[in-house]
């Protein structure tokens, strides 16, 4: 269904380049769902933008294959993504405002969402359809809502108009960039069992993407652990979770842990400890720097290296 | 006993929404709010999406004004505060906010240095390199140098997020509203965050009012906790009142819905989640607005409204369950 | 330059551009004749060496008539565009900012010049205030501003909800500061893509009036060879026509593909 090989992401900016993402690989099958976790900035979003070609004009990408339901995304030009992006892809961006139009009603907004799926819908059905959507993201008064502009709408409630219209067009391939960062907990997790039921139903397919482990361990097949612009680790939910190897993937786990458990505080002290460790290394190992048992082995860059099956991780500690 | 930073009476909050061309309805976004904010204190907003918790940091803000009520800051009504230069210039400085939405929270035509210095400015206080600088190391942006010079388009969620915290903390404020603080980092950074947070708390004395529908993290900043479904306030007490003796309907329904960050439970079981249709603002239901979706409802629960009960010292509840009359 | 490659409409508009504006500085060089003065040749001539683009019935040099009328048309073109900016954005920045009373009086005020046609209008200041330079560029501007100023007021009201303005009135901004460093910069883009088009409206209202026998009698337009065109075409002098509609065609043209480039680079996520 989807295949990324070997894909880079380099932004070029007037003095200097950031390379986001660095040689990323992943697949999918239809109605799988894989999640990207990770440390914030180290290149979820630009991922799923550069499988929609959606990233700025001075962003370069390389890849050995790209590849959606046969079609070569690599090769495809504007014209076949933008027929790819309304019908095959959606995608729930991570700033639903900035894409949502201010001054055009929302009730309009879905309705062009519908239309662009189907174009002979008639205004009734659109209505209709809308004021369903926006029930089975639990949204109070539709009909009201469908009148209101964004501005006009709290935090949760933009987010969860976004994610109606992104499921409006029945894609085939769903990319969630933190779908329910806004939400409250009742809510997200409606959220998650909805797009549950489309899986089921529908036979989508999900990437999701998210900082919150325990919301893969719900509708993930397997996950991918991304540090600074890397996979550092694959494996499927319970891997993820019963064997974490990775330094970073114990981190977030521990994190969570202590988090959920009230003792961020307790917590401080062992970070203290680990943070900035090596903070002279340049080279080698993304994580070296924040990595208290690393030794020589670690300043040579590690390969993804397979792990009895499922497993992949980078590290030399295997 | 501690100073009282804000005080809020009856505050009420009643938006009006055109519907077409005759059609009108009045949003109750904030309905009938009363609560004290006392120095050094994390006081924690807590509540259903939709329930009117950004509106009423916005109404202490001075950026929206009540439809009725009254806000209270150091004693002195906020509204006369803010229409004299001198001491809104002064409340300015003192009390600060974080934005729910970092994407629209950063001008896009600004650089991360033109945003962390523009307090000072407004302010006319000294900037020197290493203040920005600092500001951004604390919030865990390294190496800051390169973040400088950056537009907000140019950073990833999170990063986005972290500039703004730095930029509330700029002026050392004494009061900092933060709505939804860390909805964009993964756990590892909202643990550096929060302890940022919580030092600065220890060290200044500092008081916040935060928004955050992640109620683990709660647990090891907040003092006080309310709880707000539909406008109101359906529960306020100690954290650890909240967390270990949540008397309240919604507030157990909320804290049942925290998903165990343990895989073997979460999978297995099925997500629990509040079930029935969510509140209407302009046409609240009856009664406690929350009964369409009480497991606990009973006859008196659709015709009158629950009174604000207080059933241990300062951990109130407004539900007909602990009515004992 | 990435910028050029990004759009093709502003390559192309800057290059012609640059040729125009280079004809018209160098005017001076490329012709020894003055575009007004009459009797360099007898009659009607047609396209020589001696004269490019041929004469007048009085024997003025086309050529350097239209060189010149290339300073003309620029000079109040971006003069009264600049001015047109400036008003729209005195009035359309504070209408949309503080709302209320004040921007119901000024959008009453917009939309009475918007609702009266505006070059019947010119044509009647123009003849009350006499036909100089200054009160031709003053005019345009004056009756020009009300299309941008409503552009300005619609950003400003969508920007203005943004949480970066909030967030700078929180940090203790001014409403001054507000309107002019965090609002205006982002409501510039638009104004400067409806700025290039007011400069083509003001190129052809300009040569229309010069046209009609309302342009300064002491410039040399473009529009005023066309009113000669229009007698001469019907003894054969067609390059009395041809070559100053050429120049405006050119002008407007790249001045309207600069508005089409500048609507593709100013997409915020494009800068760098
Ligand atoms: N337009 C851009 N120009 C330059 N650098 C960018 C741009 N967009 C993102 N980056 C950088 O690329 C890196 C990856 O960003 P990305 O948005 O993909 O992160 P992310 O994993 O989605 O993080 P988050 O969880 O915080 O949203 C970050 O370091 C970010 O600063
Ligand atoms: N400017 C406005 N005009 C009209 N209605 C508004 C406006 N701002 C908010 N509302 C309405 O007020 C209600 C409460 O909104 P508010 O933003 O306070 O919710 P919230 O508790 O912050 O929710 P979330 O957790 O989703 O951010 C919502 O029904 C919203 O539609
Ligand atoms: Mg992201
Ligand atoms: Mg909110």
């Amino acid at each position: 269904m989807l295949k990324v090989e070997g894909l880079n992401v380099e932004y070029l900016l007037t003095s200097y380049k950031v390379d986001a993402v660095k040689n990323v690989s992943f697949y999918m099958k239809k109605g799988e769902c894989i999640a990207l976790v990770g440390e914030s900035g180290s290149g979820k979003s630009t991922v799923a933008m550069a499988i929609m070609k959606l990233l700025p004009p001075y962003a370069k990408i390389s890849a050995k294959e790209i590849m959606f339901d046969g079609k070569d995304i690599l090769k495809a030009d504007e014209k076949l993504m933008s027929e790819i992006r309304g019908k095959d892809v959606t995608v729930i961006f991570q700033d639903p405002i900035s894409y949502l139009n201010p001054i055009i009603s929302v009730g309009e907004q879905i309705f062009e969402a519908l239309m662009a799926h189907n174009s002979k819908i008639s205004d009734k059905d659109a209505q209709v359809q809308a004021i369903e959507l926006l029930k089975k993201v639990k949204i109070a008064d539709p009909e009201r809502v469908l009148k209101m502009y964004p501005f006009q709408l709290s935090g949760g409630m933009a987010q969860r108009v976004f994610i109606a219209m992104a499921i409006s067009a029945n894609p085939k391939l769903l990319i969630a960039d933190e779908p329910t960062t806004a939400l409250d907990l009742t809510i997200q997790s409606q959220i998650l069992k909805l797009l549950n039921n489309l899986r089921k139903e529908y036979n989508l397919s999900i990437i999701l993407i998210t900082h919150d482990l325990s919301l893969t361990s719900y509708l993930a097949d397997r996950i991918y652990v991304m540090y600074n612009g890397q996979i550092v680790e694959e494996d499927t939910a319970e891997g993820i979770f019963s064997n974490p190897i990775h330094p970073y993937t114990k981190m977030l786990i521990t994190s969570s842990q202590a988090i959920y458990q009230g003792e961020v505080k307790r917590l401080k002290d062992k970070m203290n400890s680990e943070k900035e460790v090596n903070s002279k290394v340049e080279q080698g190992c993304n994580f070296l720097r924040k990595c208290k048992d690393s030794n020589a082995e670690c300043e040579k860059e590690p390969p993804l290296i397979e792990y009895n099956g499922l497993k992949k991780v980078r590290c030399w500690k295997l | 006993m501690k100073q009282t930073i804000f005080s809020i009476q009856d505050l009420k909050k009643y938006y009006l929404v055109k519907l077409g061309l005759f059609k009108k309805a009045y949003i109750k976004a904030v309905d009938d709010v009363n609560f004290l904010i006392r120095e050094g204190e994390a006081y924690c907003i807590v509540g259903e999406s939709g329930s009117g918790k950004t509106t009423v940091t916005k109404m202490l803000l001075g950026l929206e004004l009540p439809t009725e009520g009254k806000i209270e800051f150091l004693g002195k009504d906020l509204s006369k505060l803010l229409s004299d230069a001198r001491s809104a210039k002064d409340f300015r400085k003192n009390v600060q906010a974080v934005f729910q939405d970092p994407f629209s929270s950063l001008n896009p035509r600004k650089t991360v240095k033109d945003i962390l210095e523009k307090p000072f400015k407004v302010h006319n206080e000294k900037i020197e390199m290493e203040t920005t600088e600092r500001l951004l190391e604390e919030v865990g942006l390294i190496p800051p140098k390169e973040f400088l010079k950056r537009y907000s388009h140019q950073l990833s969620g999170g990063q986005r997020q972290r500039v703004c915290i730095a930029r509330a903390l700029a002026l050392k404020p004494k009061v900092v509203i933060l709505d939804e603080p860390t909805a964009a980092l993964d756990v590892t950074i909202k643990a550096q965050i929060l302890n940022l947070l919580i030092d600065l708390k220890e060290k200044y004395n500092l008081t916040y009012i935060i928004i955050s529908h992640e109620l683990p993290l709660l647990k090891s900043i907040a003092d006080k906790i309310s709880v707000m479904y539909a406008g109101k306030i359906v529960e306020e007490g100690a954290a650890e009142r909240i967390f270990n003796n949540p008397k309240h309907p919604y507030t157990l329904g909320l804290l049942e819905s925290i998903p165990p960050p343990d895989p073997k439970s979460a999978k297995t079981k099925t997500l629990p989640t509040l079930e029935g249709e969510p509140p209407s603002p302009v046409n609240p239901p009856k009664g406690c607005r929350f009964h369409p979706r009480c497991p606990y409802k009973f006859d008196l629960c659709d015709k009158i409204e629950p009174e604000k009960v207080e059933i241990y010292s300062e951990h109130y509840v407004s539900c007909h369950l602990f009515n004992r009359k | 330059m990435n910028i050029f490659r990004r759009s093709r409409s502003l390559t192309i508009s800057i290059i012609l551009l640059s040729i125009i504006v280079f004809l018209g500085f160098t005017a001076g060089v490329l012709t020894d004749k003055e575009p007004l003065r009459t009797g360099y040749a007898v009659g009607l001539t047609a396209p020589s060496s001696q004269f490019p683009m041929g004469t007048d019935q009085l024997g003025r040099d086309i050529f350097s008539w239209t060189l010149y009328g290339i300073r003309t048309a620029l000079f109040v073109s971006t003069i009264s565009t600049g001015l047109t900016v400036i008003i729209s954005i005195l009035i359309g920045l504070p209408a949309g900012y503080f709302g209320g009373k004040l921007d119901q009086l000024l959008m009453r005020v917009t939309d009475f010049f918007l609702s009266i046609p505006r070059f019947i209008l010119i044509i009647f200041a123009v003849i009350i205030f006499g036909p100089t330079l200054t009160n031709i560029i003053l005019i345009l501007s004056a009756f020009s501003w009300p299309t941008i100023a409503r552009i300005v007021r619609a950003e400003v009201l969508s920007i203005k909800e943004r949480e970066y303005v909030q967030a700078a009135k929180v940090l203790g901004a001014g409403n001054l500061d507000i309107m002019f460093n965090e609002i205006l910069p982002n409501v510039m883009p638009p104004v400067l893509v409806a700025a290039a088009l007011q400069m083509s409206d003001a190129i052809l209202a300009e040569a229309g009036l010069s046209f009609l026998g309302l342009g300064d009698p002491n410039t040399a337009s473009w529009g005023r060879i066309l009113a000669i065109a229009r007698q001469a075409i019907y003894v054969g002098g067609w390059w009395t026509l041809l070559f100053p509609s050429l120049f405006i065609t050119a002008t407007v043209l790249s001045v309207n593909l600069l508005a089409d480039g500048l609507n593709d680079i100013f997409n915020p996520k494009s800068v760098r």
